[in-house]
């Protein structure tokens, strides 16, 4: 600074000196010169000193800045403040430097980790959109704050009008919504409860259960998110434990009517003396009749376990049809004379053979027929018969002209345990086991069954297999 | 005296005929229907003393023909006894208030049959209410 001074006052002196103004010897006139300089200088002093006191300011705001990121200060050492401001400008640009280069990084690990989070959040979402179960998350408020797909057609309300609103806005069933508030109102959090069942109300043919879980933090047991409801779809178990039920009803009463016949005639017996001839040999015949009835009925249901569990070996051997199908006729003659439907047989003599489980061919058959007469009406006739088809295939037909199939029952005939609402049909008692039993058997021999029929027109079911015609036969057997 | 009417319902060829025999060996006097719908149109035209009738039968189950003279003959003065292959009170809980109303469960004993309807008799002689 005073170098800057004496070179201040030295270009004044060489100024004046040029100009004539200043000649050697003249000292009042130097004193002239000095004052106005040395008040020059000390101008200059007073002003750099205030320029470079903001620079040294505005270092120090630096080194306490630097000092809050662990940056030394710099001490004040023989460097002048401006240098030392440099210094100080230098070290603070590469600080600066550093940090924006180490935020850069964070900004990209945070992108990372956010793109990977978005990525979690859609995968487990697809997942809860995946699950059968309809899925509905409420927090602890009392609102849903997440319904999947599924949840709409089981609670019969768009997710839109789910999401944010409480419990009595969209949930309709009393029970549902009575459960629904003793869990968001729980002091316990813990409860929860076993699932409880409902129809909704636009589908009461469908069923639906309930299961209420309290959310908890997989870290921390005692943070408390709200609750977990799921329903899921039961209709087919819930129709499936109503066919049972309904199965059982029909068994049973399948059963106990013999049962019943046998039992009264066994008291009509035990007067045997004082009963006439003709009653008595009606009695051993009817006990008889229907001795084989019960022991068709729990045949059918041997096979089917036997079938379904797989221990049901076929056994096939060459058979002569035509013979299987009057063994079948004649043993349903009876069953057709008691309810007077006629039983007709149309069998060519020259059927040929097929290579058959004579067994369980004989029962398909017999149920077939025994079905044919059970929906028939007294005076109606039933027919058995049998023809060649192309290509060694041969259809056996059983035609009736009973109270027919409604449309929509003919796919479900085969069924195992179905039985037709039609009033009909359901007031003729049976299992749904005859005809689910025959489509077995007949698959089992690779063959197809079908129905035709319309309501008050009868019903024909075909059963259409592999036979050899009786002309290309070898040695036919018995 | 006149013997008792019994009007025997039930779609079992077998069945009606040995009810048939056994109540008349009785000393009943045997009508009998092989469905509901007959039942109905039997009673309507003359009722009988004594109805016994099985649940499924064709056109009309029993069930029907209970509910359908519980409302077409609502002064009905005979008893009914219904044969049923179920145990459960579950499927008998349609009889609820349906007076003289008694169930049988199958196989059922024509004697034990024939000791309820007598006792009914008796009981209605004697003025006291019939079984229920």
């Amino acid at each position: 600074m005073l170098a800057a001074s004496a070179a201040a006052v030295g270009l004044i002196v060489a100024l004046l000196h040029s100009r004539g103004l200043l000649a050697i010897g003249a000292v009042p006139d130097i004193v002239s010169i000095a004052l106005p300089v040395f008040l020059l200088t000390a101008l200059s002093y007073w002003m750099i000193r205030r320029e470079t006191r903001l620079l040294s300011q505005l270092g120090a705001r630096m080194d306490e800045v630097g000092k809050a990121y662990g940056l030394e200060a710099i001490d004040s050492g023989p460097a002048t403040e401006f240098r030392r401001f440099i210094q100080r400008f230098d070290r603070f640009l590469h600080f600066v430097n550093a940090k924006v280069h180490e935020l850069d990084q964070q900004g990209l690990e945070a992108q990372t980790a956010s793109r990977l989070l978005a990525y979690k959040h859609e995968k487990a979402e697809a997942v809860l959109d995946a699950i059968p179960e309809g899925v509905l998350v409420i927090d602890r408020s009392g609102v849903p704050t997440f319904a999947n797909p599924k949840v709409e057609p089981m609670l019969g309300v768009s997710r839109q009008e789910l999401i944010g609103q409480p419990a009595q806005k969209w949930c309709t069933n009393k029970e549902v919504l009575s459960l629904l508030m003793r869990f968001t109102q729980a002091t316990d959090p813990a409860v929860h409860a076993d699932g409880i069942e409902f129809s909704p109300a636009e589908h009461p043919d469908r069923r639906t259960s309930v299961s209420f879980y309290p959310l908890f933090s997989p870290r921390d047991r005692t943070t408390h998110f709200g609750l977990l409801v799921v329903f899921r779809d039961i209709s087919r178990e819930y129709v499936a434990k109503q066919a049972g039920a309904e199965f059982v009803a029909q068994v049973s009463h399948e059963l106990k009517t013999p049962f019943s016949v046998l039992a009264a005639y066994s008291e009509l017996l035990m007067d045997y003396h004082t009963l006439p001839e003709v009653e008595r040999v009606n009695a051993v015949n009817v006990i008889r009749d229907e001795v084989e009835r019960a022991a068709a009925l729990i045949n059918n249901l041997l096979s089917i376990s036997r079938l379904e569990s797989g221990s049901l070996p076929v056994v096939r051997q060459r058979v002569k049809v035509h013979d299987l199908l009057r063994g079948s006729f004649e043993s349903m003659s009876k069953n057709a004379q008691t309810k007077g439907v006629a039983l007709e047989l149309k069998i060519p003599p020259d059927l040929g053979s097929a290579r058959l489980d004579k067994d369980l061919f004989r029962i398909a058959i017999d149920n077939l027929l025994s079905n044919a007469i059970k929906y028939s009406d007294s005076g109606d006739r039933v027919t058995l018969s049998a023809e060649h088809l192309e290509d060694r295939q041969m259809r056996i037909s059983v035609k009736d002209q009973g109270i027919g199939i409604p449309a929509q029952d003919r796919d479900k005939v085969f069924k195992k345990y179905y039985r037709s609402d039609s009033e009909a049909a359901s007031s003729r008692g049976g299992h749904g086991l005859g005809l689910y039993l025959a489509k077995q058997i007949v698959e089992l021999h690779h063959g197809k069954i079908d129905v035709s029929s319309g309501p008050e027109k009868g019903t024909t079911f075909t059963v259409e297999f592999e036979a050899q015609h009786a002309r290309l036969e070898e040695v036919p057997q018995a | 005296m006149s013997p008792k009417r019994i009007l025997v319902a039930d779609d079992e060829p077998n069945m009606l005929r040995v009810l048939t025999l056994l109540l008349q060996r009785a000393g009943f006097e045997v009508r009998t229907a092989r469905d509901g719908r007959q039942a109905l149109e039997s009673i309507l035209a003359n009722p009988p003393d004594v109805l016994v009738t099985d649940i499924q039968m064709p056109h009309m189950t029993g069930e029907q023909l209970c509910r359908e003279l519980e409302r077409q003959v609502p002064e009905r003065r005979f008893p009914i006894f219904v044969m049923t292959s179920m145990t459960d009170r579950e499927h008998r809980c349609w009889s609820q208030g349906m007076r003289d109303t008694e169930f049988l469960e199958k196989p059922v004993s024509v004697r034990t049959l024939i000791a309820k309807v007598e006792r009914h008799f008796a009981q209605a002689q004697d003025g006291a209410p019939g079984d229920a």
